[in-house]
């Protein structure tokens, strides 16, 4: 298992390396109460999506620093989704509440910035929403496919390209 | 509740400030002064600059004019001046709201403060310690807000206060127009991640923002962590990203825009506009407002059921 985020895009790096066709490297964090097990659930109930997704457990949505996520990118994820409890269903009661009200900031800063919005990703799932989860996936793995590798902060190349749609 | 605050005229100021230093009412005053600047040609010009004061003596070197830009309160919360008990501060409008701030977090006690409110209808722009002929940057979108040309101090915050606005005419906008916000919202996605990328390659990562800003009082900051490092230290594009983002966001709901970030830059990096994005949308999404209450909730610490939830599958 990784411990870093860097890792995790290292690996998820590499192993998708392998195949010839570029496939999205998505990071995902998920609250280990809820999204966790439904990932779990998902997994023990053999539903199939996509594998190029890499998960980062951590105790709560609310836990998810603004950092986390910008780090992400700048280690070469080409999306990010960030997963918890329904509102109400928080396993520290309001966690998912705070965590709202920075996921709705930081997308609209990340939006001023010019990037893609189909690169970050929120969603509440249940321990009991696998299908849910795979879903998600799914169709997240499909926006982040659209929006194409994210290069935006790599060295030399970057400058004044942008953040290229297609 | 608080006695009514009295309005003075400067001199009168600053008869007080050494009555109460003498008593040692007061350990340290906190105002604006005059220093010389050399130029390339030999020559001096006078330039404003901030004026700590802790004995009688000094009091007298204490001015106010058009050229007071800087925002005192940043010194509030720097370890140097933690040991003073009683400090008197010279605050405009626009600074007192970081006070309000500071005051919600906790970060200072309302009672060691002196607070001397200036009553400012605009100042002049600086550039690298230099003033110009135009108005500030700040002052600009000051002025368009809906509290008026001459913004008021509140009164019921302020100890004392100095109600005459500075000499002279209020100085002339900028000729050449600046990117503003709704400039910058216009452009496609694209387009403004490229003019982001442009200036956010030009940061030195020299933290002049960071040491200005009067809500950055972290004692150790996330960018200078080693273990883990978080943000890339070298400047370059992909760290200068974070650090610039991190910063924008830290600042959330957080942020009075007085704008010293940007004049202190020496890249000249419209960090403002990011500030300043950030107000409109804490606005937009939750109705609030920093600085304008010491006693309310911080946004980011408070929550509400029906909070907008759309972006969210």
């Amino acid at each position: 298992m990784e411990k870093t985020i860097d890792q995790a895009c290292r690996s998820l790096k590499d192993e998708l390396g392998k195949d010839k066709e570029w496939r999205p490297n998505i990071i995902a964090f998920l609250c280990n109460w809820c999204s966790y097990a439904g990932a779990d659930l998902a997994g023990t109930s053999r539903l199939k999506y996509n594998s190029n997704v890499r998960l980062i457990r951590v105790p709560c949505s609310g836990k998810v620093d603004p950092l986390f996520i910008l780090r992400a990118f700048a280690d070469g994820a080409d999306g990010v989704l960030v997963s918890g409890c329904h509102p109400g269903d928080c396993h520290y009661s309001t966690g998912n509440y705070f965590a709202r009200r920075k996921f709705a900031l930081l997308k609209r800063l990340l939006e001023f910035c010019g990037l893609d919005e189909r690169r970050i990703h929120f969603s509440w799932v249940s321990a009991a929403e696998g299908g849910k989860w795979s879903k998600v996936v799914n169709e997240t793995v499909e926006a982040v496919h659209k929006a194409g590798p994210f290069k935006g902060l790599e060295p030399h190349e970057g400058s004044d390209k942008g953040d290229k749609d297609e | 509740m608080r006695a009514r605050i009295k309005v003075i005229r400067m001199n009168e100021i600053k008869a007080k400030l050494k009555a109460l230093l003498k008593n040692a009412e007061l350990d340290l005053v906190i105002g604006y002064g005059e220093r010389k600047i050399p130029t390339s040609d030999g020559s001096e010009i006078t330039g404003i600059c901030p004026l700590f004061v802790t004995r009688e003596s000094g009091i007298d070197g204490l001015v106010w004019n058009r050229h007071c830009v800087h925002n005192l309160v940043t010194y509030l919360t720097k370890k140097e001046y933690k040991d003073y008990k009683k400090i008197a501060i010279f605050v405009k409008p626009c600074d007192l709201k970081a006070i309000y701030v500071l005051c919600q977090e906790n970060q200072i006690d309302r009672q060691r403060l002196l607070i001397i409110g200036l009553a400012c209808n605009g100042m002049i722009r600086e550039k690298m310690g230099i003033s110009t002929k135009e108005l500030a940057g700040k002052c600009i979108t000051c002025r368009e807000s809906s509290e008026g040309a001459v913004a008021r101090c509140q009164k019921e915050h302020t100890d004392l206060m100095i109600e005459s606005t500075p000499e002279g005419s209020i100085p002339s906008s900028s000729e050449k127009k600046a990117l503003t916000l709704e400039d910058l919202e216009k452009m496609s996605g694209a387009d403004r991640w490229a003019f982001w990328q442009k200036q956010f390659q030009k940061c030195l990562r020299c933290y002049a923002c960071r040491a200005v800003c009067p809500l950055c009082y972290c004692e150790q900051c996330v960018c200078d962590m080693s273990q883990p490092q978080w943000i890339e230290k070298s400047p370059h594009l992909k760290g200068n990203f974070l650090f610039h983002l991190v910063r924008a966001f830290h600042l959330t709901g957080r942020c009075i825009g007085c704008g010293e970030c940007e004049r202190v830059c020496p890249m000249g990096l419209p960090l403002t506009l990011l500030n300043q994005k950030m107000i409109k949308e804490v606005k937009d999404l939750y109705d609030y407002e920093s600085g304008k209450d010491p006693e309310q909730a911080p946004v980011l610490s408070q929550f509400r059921v029906d909070d907008d939830e759309s972006f969210i599958k």
